[in-house]
């Protein structure tokens, strides 16, 4: 997933896109350091020392991880969970030409 | 933890579709050590890596007071199929690299299930009614020596509704069939939800009964979001990626039903959930420790806000550096929001 990622961000640097995380490593040292060693360069919200209990996972209902959500320039929620890698490129490019579109 | 395999930590009742199949969801508060077996698709017709859900390490099995025969047969059923398991998710926990991972996928063999399975069937074929009997169908399900996976040693359909029978004609009124709700509520078997019902209305306690209906709840939850999602894929495709595991008869029914029609009636499972059965603990004792009206909450919220279609509710936290910052901050923007860890 990790090496997948840092390429599309990459990929669509200068594009209308931005991956978010919502991180519940519970140790914040550890998980500073290997994102450092990983190459996580993307944000991330921390959900703190309650990790995967904490408020926005909880808020989210989230009980499996890896949990992905594609939110569409207008803050509408429009895949869920699409892991596969092509099928993510698909979906994000999608996306990202309707965000385009729009500014125009 | 490496990221490419997908894990679950918590146990609630609303696990994800793609998860379903581990049983992993029990990792937390039961010792049996689930098997890897066929994933169903994931939503958005994903394709999932060909690679088993690694369980959190589970202890090693603690025999119960094995006072008879029987109930010491069980004990060291239970137990070696759990150190075999164990043995088996141990080379993967211990890959030093996704890559490694990938190759131990490809070449590790998982443990044979079919001396277990024959074992625990010996045993309930003997007496199906104590306590023994109850245990080794539990393990059965548990371990889904049920009618999913396509190994040629997995049991059939048969074998998982003779268990289900079992259970509803000898051990309908244990109190240990709480245990068994969640498990069930991922069975699409039409037998496996029909002991549900049973359970939520003829069991006579009431924390089977409370659970029975949360795990129904669940079941038609998870259904919904299936028939959305293969009517979203077109009939040929959904024959194609879920019919490998429920079916292409299953498959053509589910996509007659109304999704619509289905999310209102998981609505109003929940909301019945809510106010007749919400003070009930689930995993009480573990920092999984819930109830079912909060499960509830939880599921209606995401029902209602956090579907395809809606708008992202907000999110407001510290990023690692501490520093405050807002989903709503990204407006204009594609963001693809990732729930991950390293573990």
């Amino acid at each position: 997933m990790i090496p997948h990622e840092r390429s599309l961000v990459e990929r669509l640097k200068n594009e209308p896109f931005a991956l978010i995380g919502v991180n519940s490593d519970t140790n914040l040292a550890e998980l500073k350091e290997r994102s450092k060693k990983e190459g996580v360069t993307w944000r991330s919200f921390w959900c703190g020392e309650k990790g995967t209990r904490g408020p926005i996972p909880t808020a989210w209902n989230v009980h499996g991880w890896p949990t992905l959500y594609f939110i569409d320039h207008r803050g509408v929620i429009r895949y869920r969970d699409v892991r596969d890698e092509a099928q993510m490129d698909k979906v994000l490019d999608e996306l990202v030409a309707e965000a385009k579109a729009a500014t125009k | 933890m490496r990221a490419i395999a997908l894990i679950l930590l918590a146990a609630g009742p609303a696990l994800l579709p793609a998860c379903r199949s581990s049983g992993a969801d029990q990792a937390a508060a039961d010792t049996a050590a689930p098997q890897p077996s066929a994933q169903p698709p994931a939503p958005q017709g994903a394709v999932l890596p060909a690679m088993p859900v690694i369980p959190a390490k589970a202890p090693p099995a603690v025999a119960a007071a094995a006072t008879t025969p029987r109930a010491e047969r069980f004990a060291a059923l239970e137990k070696e199929h759990s150190e075999a398991m164990n043995a088996y998710f141990d080379l993967f926990r211990n890959a030093k690299s996704d890559a490694e991972m990938e190759e131990i996928a490809k070449t590790a063999k998982a443990p044979e299930t079919k001396g277990f399975a024959q074992r625990a069937r010996a045993l309930l074929e003997e007496d199906a009614t104590d306590l023994t009997a109850f245990q080794a169908a539990k393990w059965m399900l548990m371990n889904r020596i049920g009618p999913q996976a396509g190994a040629e040693d997995e049991p059939t359909e048969d074998a998982l509704t003779g268990v289900l029978a079992i259970l509803e004609q000898h051990h309908l009124e244990r109190a240990e069939l709480g245990d068994i709700a969640q498990t069930l509520g991922y069975e699409d078997a039409p037998a496996a939800q029909a002991l549900l019902e049973k359970m939520s209305t003829k069991s006579p306690h009431r924390e089977v009964r409370g659970k029975a209906l949360g795990s129904l709840a669940q079941a038609r939850k998870s259904q919904a979001e299936n028939v959305a999602q293969m009517q979203q894929l077109g009939a040929a495709k959904a024959r194609e990626e879920y019919g490998r595991w429920m079916g292409v008869g299953r498959v053509d029914e589910l996509l007659a039903k109304d999704p619509a029609a289905l999310e209102a009636e998981t609505v109003a499972l929940y909301e019945r959930l809510k106010a007749e059965y919400g003070d009930i603990k689930t995993m009480p004792g573990t920092p999984y420790e819930s109830t079912l009206g909060a499960q509830a909450d939880s599921t209606l919220f995401e029902i209602r806000n956090l579907a395809i279609g809606k708008t992202a509710p907000e999110i407001e936290g510290q990023d690692v550096d501490g520093v405050a910052f807002k989903l709503s901050d990204y407006r204009g923007k594609v963001v693809m929001l990732d729930f991950w860890g390293f573990w």
